[in-house]
């Protein structure tokens, strides 16, 4: 019963949502990811344009962060693009586009692993340590430590850890919407956050041995 | 609460960290590309705007209801209180009407020059239709249709039965003048009583009158059947119409007396109290 009455109240909620897309820029409000995503499948191209500036720099360093291989998160990310791209006729706005853009990438990811078992191991980001101008030395030696040591802990981490982590710090994703995305129920999902907090606050915090 | 505010200080000092590592951004060639495969892969047309599609509901719910409302509005026609135009109905009429006068015509020029009424009724009897009730409806539709001529045939019937109530008068009238003769005879055979012959003799008087002038006694033959004709009923009496037999019987009396129009009003009263009496006779 309630089912059936869930099914009934979607679409008049997507007639809503299409409601608002169509007066939207009339109305001077910034259009939401849904409401894009609609407007691209009606045709407008500019509508995803949008919609990718908004998300394409998060979701390359997932991917980069999670494949810990940039020609690897490239590949990826093409695909993952490709896919919404492709579900843009059969996309319906009943949850929040920025999960339904993750998931994809995960599953990506996922069907990345099982293709390739034998995945990327060792670490092939160089990142990038230079010091912000007008920074002081001891500070930007200090900062530049922190960040070599927590890109070392993130690469150390488990892939599931490290997919919770990357999903709360990139996409802004609460525990209910990580475990969606990740397949996994709530309390799973904020188990493996805290294990890859607690890693990463420890390699923060830890003081170099040669001190 | 305090190990909550510390944690809470440093999740986000952990979150710093990360943001200041993490800063690449997408590569442009990347960009490009899917910006390019998602205008190859849109949609070719246009599709209809997103609020084309409740005015379109909209616009359909509201023609439904139109519809519906149009077709419960619609009175209920039964088949009963379906009306034809007065003007078809007096075509119909005439037609029918002159359909009948035409197969009338056709009747009268077939026919003999001279037809009794009794082989006239027969022949009616033959086209007539089987059923009694269609009879009488039929008759009274012509009673409708015809007055004058029931008019006509009731003032023959009336002029015919004075002419026969005028004969039995006669024949009555004479009858009593015979008695009167021999009475007279007989008192002149007897002893005269003045007092009591005076009655007689006014009455021989009469009767002489009567018996010795015969042209002058039709005047008195006329008052006599007028007063007859008030007291005398049909010529056929209601003994001889108990039976349809006798009642035609009397019928082709008249018929054989020459008063066919008597004849012909009797056939059509007996019809109406025998109408599905077959006369054989007539028939044959």
């Amino acid at each position: 019963m309630a089912a059936s009455a869930e099914t009934v109240a979607r679409p008049s909620r997507a007639l809503f949502s299409e409601v608002e897309l169509a007066y939207a820029p009339a109305m001077g409000h910034t259009p939401d990811d849904s409401a894009l995503m609609l407007r691209y499948q009606d045709g407008d191209v500019s509508a995803f344009e949008t919609l990718y500036r908004r998300h394409n720099d998060p979701l390359y360093r997932y991917l980069l962060r999670l494949c810990r291989h940039r020609d690897t998160a490239e590949d990826l990310f093409q695909e993952v693009w490709g896919k919404i791209v492709k579900a843009r006729a059969s996309y319906r706005p009943t949850a929040k586009f920025t999960t339904f853009l993750y998931r994809v990438a995960h599953n990506c990811f996922i069907d990345h692993l099982r293709r390739n078992k034998r995945h990327m191991g060792g670490a092939e980001l160089d990142e990038d340590l230079q010091p912000h101008p007008g920074e002081p030395p001891e500070t930007a030696t200090e900062r530049s430590l922190a960040k070599e040591r927590l890109s070392k802990a993130l690469m150390e981490l488990p892939d599931e850890q490290r997919d919770v982590f990357l999903l709360r710090e990139e996409a802004g994703l609460s525990l209910d919407q990580i475990a969606l995305v990740t397949g996994s129920n709530r309390e799973t999902a904020k188990s493996r956050l805290r294990y890859a907090v607690n890693k990463l606050r420890a390699a923060i915090d830890e003081r170099p041995e040669r001190q | 609460m305090s190990n909550e505010s510390e944690n809470r200080g440093e999740e986000r000092r952990l979150s710093d960290t990360y943001k200041a590592l993490a800063n690449e951004r997408a590569p442009d060639h990347l960009n490009e590309r899917v910006l390019r495969l998602a205008a190859e892969r849109r949609t070719p047309y246009m599709r209809a705007r997103a609020w084309m599609r409740p005015v379109a509901w909209a616009a359909t719910i509201g023609l439904s209801l139109a519809i519906v409302l149009e077709i419960t509005r619609l009175p209920q026609v039964e088949p009963d209180s379906i009306s034809i135009p007065a003007a078809d109905i007096s075509k119909a009429r005439d037609g029918r009407l002159e359909s009948k006068d035409s197969s009338a015509a056709e009747a009268k020029a077939t026919a003999p020059a001279t037809v009794s009424p009794v082989e006239s009724a027969i022949d009616l009897k033959r086209n007539r239709p089987a059923t009694p009730t269609a009879d009488r409806s039929e008759r009274s539709s012509k009673d409708a249709f015809a007055p004058k001529d029931l008019t006509v045939l009731r003032g023959g019937e009336e002029t015919a039965r004075a002419q026969a109530g005028s004969d039995q008068g006669a024949i009555a009238s004479r009858a009593d003048a015979d008695e009167l003769s021999a009475e007279r005879a007989l008192a002149k055979t007897m002893t005269p009583d003045v007092s009591a012959a005076q009655p007689v003799a006014t009455e021989s008087v009469a009767a002489d009158n009567i018996s010795m002038d015969e042209p002058a006694s039709e005047a008195a033959f006329a008052a006599m059947t007028n007063a007859h004709k008030s007291v005398s009923g049909p010529p056929c009496a209601e003994s001889v119409r108990d039976t349809p037999e006798s009642w035609i019987a009397c019928i082709r009396e008249l018929e054989e007396n020459g008063q066919e129009d008597e004849a012909r009003s009797q056939y059509e009263e007996f019809r109406r109290v025998f109408p599905d009496f077959e006369d054989r006779d007539a028939d044959k």
